[in-house]
């Protein structure tokens, strides 16, 4: 079953030259994509494909141009915002880079506890912190708690912002490039941690990103996107082994191989 | 250490407030600029302070020899009307500063309010409040205190130095309106801002936990530049003689000696010091602004190699 899915989605954007003369710069192109149930699926595409946009779009940081968007099979698309700060407790975003998504001002506590006051978590919010921050990996606790953004690594930076955006309680969980800006060791991890909190949360995951070998790690189906279209979408492995459209075979030689000298 | 220090803060909560205040002022200490106009500013409000209790003269008093020079008993001489000049300079200080602060606060605080809503409220508001903003840098600033002054000249006597704040306010808003105005849009769009506003956060509280925040330098340099404008304004709106010119403060003592030509029959001792005064006082406060400046700007800090050897490890200067 279908948790989120998009119909013949569009963004334009318009952008005016002069008084009289504007041109319209199409981000996204009828994009129809369909996330299941606890299911980890992969948008890939090479920058300025749209991929940024379609995040924004589905968290309604962007309002769509024409098409729906359904969530658990009702059109959310005309949402005010009233409602669409009660269906932003079910989707969270984290974001492409951990050293803006942070606010340098606050400590890590805090950034895990306003979700927690905001969606009055009945329990011991204390307790909750810590829980929150054992699970991204964040060990001990204590030692992370009072630290500020600036005295933390890319790595540990992308974990408190996941803590952040788990603390919410969504049911889907939208990343947009999140270990693109870390160094490539840490991003196992991520990647790692991505995996197992959708095993024992039952989250459904959209992972957006232009690197096709971490994509083929943890997803189970990808959608490549070009010029603000998809261009092809199935099952990972099949895509990655036998692609049929051009533009993802291409993205697919691109891909660096530490075997493979240009 | 920072990590004990945070660590007493969360079992005290009156330490963690009382750090909270020490802090910034310690980083502000640090840089030299900011250093001499802190000791010169708290100088003249010491002065201005022991002005009001320890005058050695009345300073409306018309009784003594006019136009002395300098003497022992008369430490700045006397006016042509046989007024003490140091004694309306000493008294004269607090009322000056107290404009100035008034200026600098209310004039900050409107800024702050119309400046942040304009640039995170919706795109019609912001049109509209800009709009209003750009009305009122426009319009010349000496018109609208010569319209609103020798309009309040008439009730003045009984309000003391409140027309004349009002109209410094109304005048003096503008500029940092526009600067929080831009500043916070461009903060807006920051990621940490869109994260907060996933995760359910309202408009007020991102306003108050974050921007705010965010923008403190740039609140703190907008108040000593208004602050600043504030004690230029008393002396402008006196001299221009729309003001009160029975009070005692610097801009008084300026419109008088100038309007005796003091400085054409040569009682310099009259016309200095309270220039002298003004300046210094304009001096602390653009020391303490190029202060903040360095402080809320990383680029333009100087990292000192000499204070981290010394084992200071524990100031973070990005905090």
């Amino acid at each position: 079953m279908s948790i989120l899915r998009t119909e013949n989605l569009s963004k334009v954007f318009i952008s005016r030259k002069g008084i009289v003369k504007s041109e319209n710069v199409v981000a996204l192109d009828n994009v129809n994509i369909e996330l299941n149930e606890r299911e980890l699926i992969g948008v890939v595409g090479a920058s300025g494909s749209g991929k940024s946009t379609l995040a924004k779009t589905l968290v309604f940081l962007y309002k769509p141009t024409t098409g729906n968007i359904y969530f658990r099979d009702e059109n959310i698309t005309k949402y005010k915002s009233g409602k669409i700060k009660k269906y932003r407790k079910n989707i969270q975003m984290v974001f492409q880079d951990p050293y803006a998504s942070l606010d340098p001002n606050h400590t890590v506590e805090w950034h895990v506890k306003r979700p927690l006051i905001l969606i009055k978590y009945k329990g011991d919010i204390n307790e909750r912190i810590n829980e929150l921050l054992n699970m991204v990996t964040l060990n001990p606790p204590e030692y992370y708690r009072n630290k500020f953004p600036h005295q933390l690594s890319g790595g540990q930076r992308q974990r408190v912002y996941l803590a952040r955006a788990l603390a919410v309680e969504p049911s889907i969980l939208i990343a947009d490039e999140p270990v693109s800006m870390l160094d490539v060791s840490v991003r196992i991890g991520i990647l790692n941690l991505l995996k197992n909190i959708r095993d024992m949360l039952d989250l459904s995951i959209i992972y957006i990103t232009h690197d096709l070998n971490t994509v083929s790690m943890i997803t189970d189906r990808i959608y490549v996107m070009h010029d603000g279209k998809i261009v092809e979408e199935g099952n990972t492995d099949s895509i990655i082994k036998n692609p049929m459209n051009s533009y993802t075979r291409e993205l697919i030689e691109a891909a660096p191989n530490p075997y493979k000298r240009i | 250490m920072n990590h004990d220090l945070f660590k007493n803060s969360t079992v005290n909560g009156v330490s963690f407030k009382f750090n909270k205040i020490i802090k910034p002022l310690k980083i502000l200490l640090t840089n030299n600029k900011a250093k001499v106009g802190f000791i010169i500013l708290a100088g003249m409000i010491i002065f201005g302070v022991l002005g009001q209790f320890f005058a050695p003269y009345n300073p409306n008093r018309y009784e003594f020899v006019r136009s002395m020079p300098p003497s022992y008993s008369h430490l700045l001489g006397t006016t042509v009307y046989g007024q003490d000049v140091f004694s309306q300079l000493f008294y004269g200080a607090a009322p000056t500063l107290l404009v100035g602060f008034s200026v600098g606060i209310i004039g900050t605080f409107i800024s702050i309010f119309v400046g942040i809503s304009a640039g995170f409220a919706s795109e019609r508001i912001n049109n509209i409040v800009t709009g209003i903003i750009n009305i009122f840098l426009i319009i010349p600033g000496v018109l609208l205190i010569m319209l609103f002054g020798s309009y309040f000249l008439g009730i003045h006597q009984s309000l003391g130095y409140l027309p004349t704040i009002l109209i410094l306010v109304i005048t003096g808003w503008a500029f940092g309106a526009r600067t929080f105005r831009s500043i916070t849009l461009s903060i807006a769009k920051r990621d940490f801002i869109l994260s907060s506003m996933l995760i359910g956060e309202s408009r007020l509280g991102i306003i108050f936990r974050q921007i705010i925040r965010a923008i403190f330098p740039v609140i703190i340099s907008n108040f000593f530049f208004t602050a600043m404008y504030g004690t230029m304004g008393l002396t402008f709106v006196e001299y221009l003689g729309v003001g009160n010119l029975l009070q005692v403060n610097w801009g008084t003592m300026l419109y008088w000696a100038i309007n005796n030509e003091a400085y054409l029959t040569g009682l310099w001792w009259w016309i200095l010091p309270p220039s002298f005064m003004i300046s210094i006082l304009m001096f602390s406060f653009i020391l303490l602004n190029f202060g903040m400046d360095e402080i809320g700007n990383p680029s333009l800090r100087r990292f000192n190699s000499k204070k981290n050897k010394k084992g200071d490890l524990n100031e973070h200067p990005e905090n």
